[in-house]
Order: C-alpha cells, then sequence, then structure tokens
C-alpha cells in the first residue's frame, strides 16, 4: 500500500496517441521525492542534449507532489518539467486546486511527448484517459477554453490546465493557466504545450490520497498552522492584503523603468489597502490554504468598470505597472487579466514590454517599427502590446522571442539594453542585496527569485542568529558580500524542497523560518510513512538541484552563465534608500567562488563535481570543461 | 419551536468561503480514512468565474425532505445532535433522497447516501475551516429561515445538482 503518492505515472505520446500507466518507481520516489525533483530526473533521462524546445522530442512534464492534496498547508501545487523554449531548463510552478485533482484521479506525474497532428485535449477522468479533438478550443482564451470543457464533458468540478493564444503561437514566455489566474507562468511551458498541438490537460478525480496516520498528520497541520499565525508581521500581511503587500521601495528590487530604477516613486499608489476596500470582493484560497492570498476583485468605476478577476500578485503589478511605469490600478488589472486569458507570463511580458520602452527612450526603435509611441507610463500602449505579443502582430512578432532573441532581431545597438540572466528576463533590480543578486544569477532556471530568495538579508535579522544559522555574523547584511554562499545555497535547497513536496514557498522560505525542514519532515512523515529528518529531505532537494545543473551544463551552461546582468554591475542605483548602490564585479567573483565551494562544483568551470554527484549518488558524466 | 440537537445548526457563510476545501479534506479524512473530496459530506461548490463559492451541507431541515422522500425509511434524525443519520443496511441507492433534498446536501456513496452526522454533536470542519465560515451554534427561525433562502438563491445561481451516481 502506497501513501501520499498517487503511485502512477500517465505517459501519453501525442503522436503516436498512446497512453500508457507506469507504475511509480520506488527510486524516484526516495531520491527525488516528488514534483519538480521527479520532474528533473525524469528530464535529464530522456531528452538528450541539444534537443530544440519545440521538437516533438522534448518532454512536457507535470509533476504533483507527495503532499498535494492532503491537509498540509499550502499542499495544492505542481511544476510544470521541460526544455525551455526561452533559456535552457523549463521550469515552472503553479497553484490552485488542479493538482490536487490528478491526485484524486489516481496520478503523480504526466509526462507527454510527441506532437498531435491536429489540435486536442487530454481528459483524465479517474482510470479513463482520453485524446480528444480540440478543433473548437483552438485559438479560445484560457478562462473560454477552462469553460467550454466544463460545458462540453457536462461537470463544472473539472480542472483544467491550458494555454492560450500565446502558447498556440509559440509565444517563447507563454504560460500555462489553471482556474482565472493560477499560472505556471516563467520559462515558457505553454510555447512546448502549443508545439504538441496540446491545448488542455482536463481532470476529474473521485479517489483520495491515503495517509499513512491521519492523527499525526492532524497534529502536524495544526502545529504549522499555529507557526504560521505566530510569524504574524509577514503572513499577517499577505493574509490580509495577499502579495500586493510587497510591492514598497525598502529594498530598491521593483523592476522600474526596464531596472533602470529600483525605487518606483509612484509605488504607494498601488498601495494594498486602497486595493482591499475599493476593489476585493473576497479571498480565493489554493487548495487547504490558510491563508488565502487570491483577491477575487471588481472594478466599480471608471473606464473598465465591470471587470471582475482573480489577483494580481505582487509579480504582476510589478510587472504590468513599476516596469513601464504605469501608476494606474485599474490599467494594471486590465493589464493583468488581458495577460492571463492569452496565457502570458505576467513576468517575462512586463519586463520585454518595458524593455521597449527603453529602445525607444533611447532613439534604437520609433513609432515606425510599433506603429505608435512608447512612452513611459503610457497603460494604453501597455495594452495594446500584450495583445500584439500573444497573437505576434507587427512588433509584438520580435518581442514574442522573448528580450536576447529581440535585441538580436532589432540590432542597432539594441542588444546592449538587454538584462537576462540564462535568457530569462531579469527579475528583480538586483542592486541592493547582495545575497539577491547572487540567487538570481545562479538560478537553475535563469533569473528569478522563486528558485532561492534570501531576501531574509531585508528582515533584520540579528548578527548573533545569522552566525548561529549560516556561519557568518554578516550573512544577513543586505551590503556584505561575506557568508553569502551558504545563504542561497540554503535557500535553493529550500525552495527546491518546497517544489519537490509541492507546498507553497510562502510556507516555506518566505514564512522566514515560522518553520524548519523539520516540520515539513513530520508532515512527509504523517503523509506518507517515510521517516526522513529535515536535513535528509534537504540533502534530497540537494540532489535535485545538482541534477537541473547536470541539464544546463549539458545545454552548454557554465561559470559565465552564473552572472548577474551588466546593468547591476555597472549602474548605480539613481534613487530611494539605496541609492547610489551597484555590485562590485572583483567582490561578484569571490562571492561567485565561495558559492560553487559550497556546491562542491568546480569553480573555474562551474560543472557539478565527480565526487559530489557521487556524494549524492547521482551517475551522470559531464564534460570537464 | 425546535425539539432536537438543544437548537444548534452547522450554518454555513457563504461570503467568507475561500474554496480552499479544508472541510471537504478533513471531513472525508476523519470519515474515510483518506483526503477524498468526492466522499466528503460538505461539498464546495466553485464558480470560479463569477467568485460564487457556496458550502452545501445538510441543513437539518424540520421536515426533512430526505426522510419524507425514502421509500425504505432508511433515513432518520438523531435527536441528540439533531443530524439525519442513514441506515446503510435499508438504504438500497434508489437517490430519492438526492432528488429531494432542496440543498443538494446528500448524495450517493458507494454502499449507501450519504449525508453529514455533525460528527456526533462537534463537527470536525467547524474546527479546521480556517477562515470563520463555518458555525456550530444556536440559531433563531428567523434567521435559519434567511440564511436557508440566501443558501437557495446562491444554488440557483450556481446552477449546482447534486449527481446521481458516484461520478
Amino acid at each position: 500500500m502506497m501513501y501520499g503518492w498517487a503511485g502512477k505515472i500517465l505517459r501519453v505520446d501525442l503522436s503516436r496517441e498512446k497512453v500508457v500507466k507506469q507504475q511509480l518507481p520506488d527510486d524516484l520516489r526516495i531520491n527525488f521525492i516528488g514534483g519538480r525533483g521527479i520532474n528533473a530526473k525524469i528530464l535529464l533521462d530522456e531528452v538528450p542534449p541539444g534537443t530544440d524546445a519545440f521538437d516533438p522530442e522534448n518532454r512536457l512534464i507535470f509533476g504533483t507532489g507527495p503532499l498535494t492534496g492532503t491537509l498540509a498547508p499550502g499542499a495544492g501545487r505542481f511544476n510544470i518539467t521541460t526544455r525551455s523554449p526561452l533559456g535552457y531548463l523549463g521550469d515552472s510552478n503553479s497553484g490552485g486546486h488542479w493538482a490536487p485533482e490528478l491526485k484524486f484521479a489516481g496520478y503523480d506525474h504526466v509526462v507527454i511527448w510527441g506532437r498531435a497532428q491536429k489540435p486536442v485535449y487530454l481528459w483524465i477522468c479517474d482510470d479513463e484517459v482520453q485524446i480528444k479533438n480540440a478543433a473548437d478550443l483552438w485559438g479560445r482564451d484560457t478562462w473560454e477554453a477552462q469553460q467550454m470543457i466544463r460545458e462540453e464533458l457536462g461537470d463544472q468540478e473539472i480542472k483544467t490546465a491550458c494555454i492560450g493564444p500565446a502558447g498556440e503561437n509559440l509565444v517563447r514566455f507563454a504560460s500555462v493557466m489553471t482556474g482565472p489566474k493560477n499560472a505556471a507562468g516563467r520559462t515558457g511551458t505553454g510555447a512546448v504545450m502549443g508545439s504538441k498541438n496540446l491545448k488542455a490537460i482536463s481532470v476529474r478525480g473521485t479517489g483520495g490520497v491515503k495517509i499513512k496516520d491521519p492523527e499525526k498528520l492532524m497534529e502536524a497541520t495544526e502545529k504549522f498552522r499555529q507557526e504560521i499565525d505566530r510569524s504574524g508581521r509577514h503572513h499577517g500581511g499577505r493574509g490580509t492584503y495577499g502579495t500586493l503587500w510587497y510591492i514598497h521601495n525598502y529594498g530598491c528590487i521593483l523592476v522600474t523603468r526596464h531596472h533602470q530604477e529600483g525605487y518606483w516613486e509612484d509605488a504607494d499608489k498601488l498601495n494594498p489597502r486602497i486595493f482591499h476596500e475599493k476593489y476585493v470582493r473576497r479571498w480565493i484560497g489554493c487548495f487547504c490554504c490558510p491563508k488565502p492570498c487570491t483577491p477575487h476583485f471588481e472594478i466599480r468605476e471608471g473606464p473598465y468598470k465591470g471587470l471582475t478577476g482573480d489577483g494580481p500578485e505582487f509579480e504582476t503589478v510589478a510587472s504590468y505597472g513599476a516596469a513601464p511605469v504605469v501608476a494606474d490600478l485599474d490599467t494594471v488589472l486590465k493589464a493583468a487579466t488581458v495577460g492571463d486569458r492569452y496565457g502570458l507570463d505576467c513576468d517575462s511580458t512586463g519586463r520585454v514590454i518595458s524593455y521597449a520602452m527603453e529602445l525607444f527612450q533611447r532613439g534604437i526603435i520609433s513609432d515606425e517599427d510599433v506603429g505608435f509611441p512608447l512612452k513611459w507610463g503610457d497603460g494604453t500602449a501597455v495594452l495594446r502590446l500584450i495583445e500584439m505579443i500573444a497573437f505576434r502582430k507587427g512588433f509584438g512578432d520580435v518581442l514574442a522571442e522573448g528580450e536576447v532573441r529581440a535585441g538580436r532581431k532589432i540590432g542597432r545597438g539594441a542588444e546592449k539594453y538587454v538584462l537576462a540572466i540564462k535568457n530569462l528576463e531579469q527579475h528583480e533590480t538586483c542592486r541592493s542585496g547582495r545575497g539577491v543578486a547572487l540567487a538570481q544569477a545562479t538560478s537553475t532556471r535563469g533569473s528569478d527569485h522563486l528558485r532561492g530568495d534570501p531576501s531574509i538579508e531585508f528582515h533584520g535579522l540579528a548578527p548573533e542568529e545569522s552566525e548561529k544559522r549560516f556561519g557568518y555574523r554578516s550573512a544577513v547584511d543586505p551590503l556584505s558580500y561575506e557568508g553569502k554562499g551558504i545563504l542561497v545555497v540554503l535557500t535553493e535547497n529550500q525552495a527546491a524542497l518546497a517544489d519537490m513536496l509541492e507546498v507553497c514557498k510562502m510556507y516555506s522560505f518566505w514564512g522566514h523560518i515560522s518553520y524548519t525542514e523539520d516540520m515539513l519532515a513530520e508532515l512527509f512523515a504523517s503523509v506518507t510513512g517515510v521517516e526522513m529528518s529535515g536535513a535528509k529531505l534537504l540533502r534530497a532537494a540537494e540532489r535535485v538541484y545538482n541534477v537541473e545543473r547536470a541539464f544546463i551544463v549539458r545545454e552548454g551552461v557554465r561559470r559565465r552563465d552564473d552572472y548577474q546582468t551588466w546593468r547591476t554591475f555597472d549602474e548605480p542605483l539613481p534613487s530611494g534608500p539605496h541609492k547610489g548602490q551597484k555590485l562590485d564585479r572583483d567582490r561578484y567573483e569571490t562571492m561567485l567562488d565561495d558559492y560553487y565551494r559550497v556546491r562542491g562544483w568546480d569553480v573555474r568551470t562551474g560543472i557539478p563535481t565527480k565526487e559530489k554527484l557521487r556524494e549524492l549518488g547521482l551517475s551522470i558524466s559531464l564534460p570537464d570543461e | 419551536m425546535v425539539e432536537f440537537g438543544e437548537g444548534k445548526f452547522l450554518t454555513v457563510y457563504p461570503d467568507r468561503c475561500a474554496g480552499c476545501m479544508a472541510c471537504a479534506a478533513i471531513c472525508s479524512l476523519v470519515k474515510e480514512g483518506e483526503i477524498k473530496p468526492s466522499a466528503s459530506r460538505i461539498k464546495i461548490v466553485r464558480r470560479e468565474w463569477s467568485g460564487l463559492y457556496l458550502q452545501v451541507v445538510c441543513q437539518q431541515c424540520d421536515p426533512p425532505a430526505c426522510r419524507i422522500a425514502c421509500p425504505k425509511n432508511a433515513i432518520s434524525r438523531d435527536m441528540g445532535t439533531g443530524a439525519m443519520l442513514v441506515d446503510p443496511q435499508k438504504c438500497d441507492l434508489c437517490g430519492a433522497c438526492v432528488r429531494a433534498c432542496p440543498f443538494g446536501a446528500i448524495h450517493l456513496g458507494e454502499n449507501s447516501a450519504i449525508v453529514c452526522d455533525l460528527c456526533g454533536g462537534e463537527p470536525k470542519c467547524i474546527e479546521w475551516c480556517p477562515h470563520a465560515a463555518l458555525k456550530f451554534s444556536p440559531l433563531g427561525t428567523s434567521e435559519r429561515r434567511k440564511i436557508m433562502d440566501d443558501l437557495l438563491g446562491l444554488k440557483k445561481a450556481a446552477g449546482y445538482k447534486p449527481r446521481l451516481s458516484v461520478k
């Protein structure tokens, strides 16, 4: 009897229209735990080096975790893993209610390859799995498609993960959406889905997740919930106002004017309290979340009066607000909603748009290239570009390639202003936190704050506490370069662990140590019956991180790809509390050396050493150079 | 005049519901030993695009439509708690109770009709709802009437119909 895991991988070959159910191997379960971990191993094993993202042989892997669909707080999540059409590792995580439904249907993972001859969608209803015609759905946005499938199959409880026009049109940063706003956004997993002619995966599960020790699970969950309540400052703000709570200037990390600044002078205009009072109708939670942070909103006056939807999140506001400096909440909500419906990753979309605005500012592109002027703060221009990108119309076709490829296409010096790490558009402005800068550069999927986020730097942890936990008093000083290797490695492993168990990162490192890995271990043991200490779980996370690193090393990633963007090094912050700050190149080199040493990777190349791989029980052969 | 269950009722407050399913998860865990919302005694109706979320659970009607409809006399009231109880020996899964319940709160399980038994007077879902969207407390007749009318309105708005088979 298996507990926690459903025990099955669903394998779908779209070219041959073949569906196979495979037992979940013990090796994968015990060594890679679930979700992002097992996904990464399958990707490394099954996608040969050099495979193009749009090659039918590329795998599109959906993975839930052993805690998905249980009482564990925030355990409603899943990862989608693939060779990215944008960078190297495609990997994105989403919440909502789709993942538990897949578990209830009896599957932990779905592995898809091949290419359907015509648009199809996958219908999973418990044991019954069908590849169905999606002719009517193709071209529909993500909201329409999900509701049409419920109508067609006559069941309002069906949960669907699908792509919109952006995925169909192979926009390199297309997302996969479930529900009105839950997105597996980054790294273009939606474009890979589109390349396979797969519109959606719809799921209905009437089974259950088996629990080894229900009493212990209830106890551990109760304890966890109390810890969440106790860490009031963090969860109190988010729990009341959602992630919009984090739109503020004290860290100077807001992507203002395409990272020309980190301080957004109008941040207060998008005050979460005003949003809460004037727009929010209710709060929606992912599966078993004790602190729901999805607002269901309605615009009650003005030109967008009557618009309703779910969201926005911190990043939606940063990307459609701070990046193009649009200080109007109504317009940001409109952009967020349209972007979700088209199936675009809000992070890359807003950054690519602000990139175009910077090129316009510098006279590299003009009205003639775009069809209209791109002035900072012009919300109408942002909305027009979103549509042009999703449908690859005019200049939108260039931007749909992502910042790196768009820069190359435009030429005329446009390449100089590209800000991306491992081809993924720069997430935060990283000139004030040294650890944050390092983490967003070493992240296996490219620039991002969800893969290792030492933002504890900004939270005023006492030096004594820092020494106790990380061995350095300066590890939590945002402007210090010392002790960051261990801090970044720890948060990277914590993030990986959250994604392997598939719990929300709000209850992982962003809980600001409101709980420890040992509490997760308790939940894990009560659900699965597998006793592993928190340290052992983090060890599994390290194993997964090395598998991901091995995958991108095979794709050509080396030390040279672990650097922050040129702007982070060369341009001091022009305003805000951290005015004048930038990243020092020499000290960054030392910090990166330190990071590789903690990782056990070759300091010169950034390749995991044979000893490290052996120590983690991984037999992977990697190049020496 | 209520003559059962000390006048206490399981009351739902749909505008506070976050649709998180914690109630359905704990209900199925306690009653079925696994987390299985399809077998939960409390259901969450979700209409994400209209922002409508509604808990569907036995309202302990008086007189109870399910009991009156049952041709096998399989349904009775626990006078101590006020809960409706189904005798699995007598129930033959005909579905008459499912059709009769105005709230859609009774459904067919694998062996018999299933309805909330108030966990013997200490409903677990109340304990586990993180959003205070469920209560178990004494309520006056007029207040109850209003809540039940609101529920019927929301059920209609959602177009919710309980299923007549396990799937």
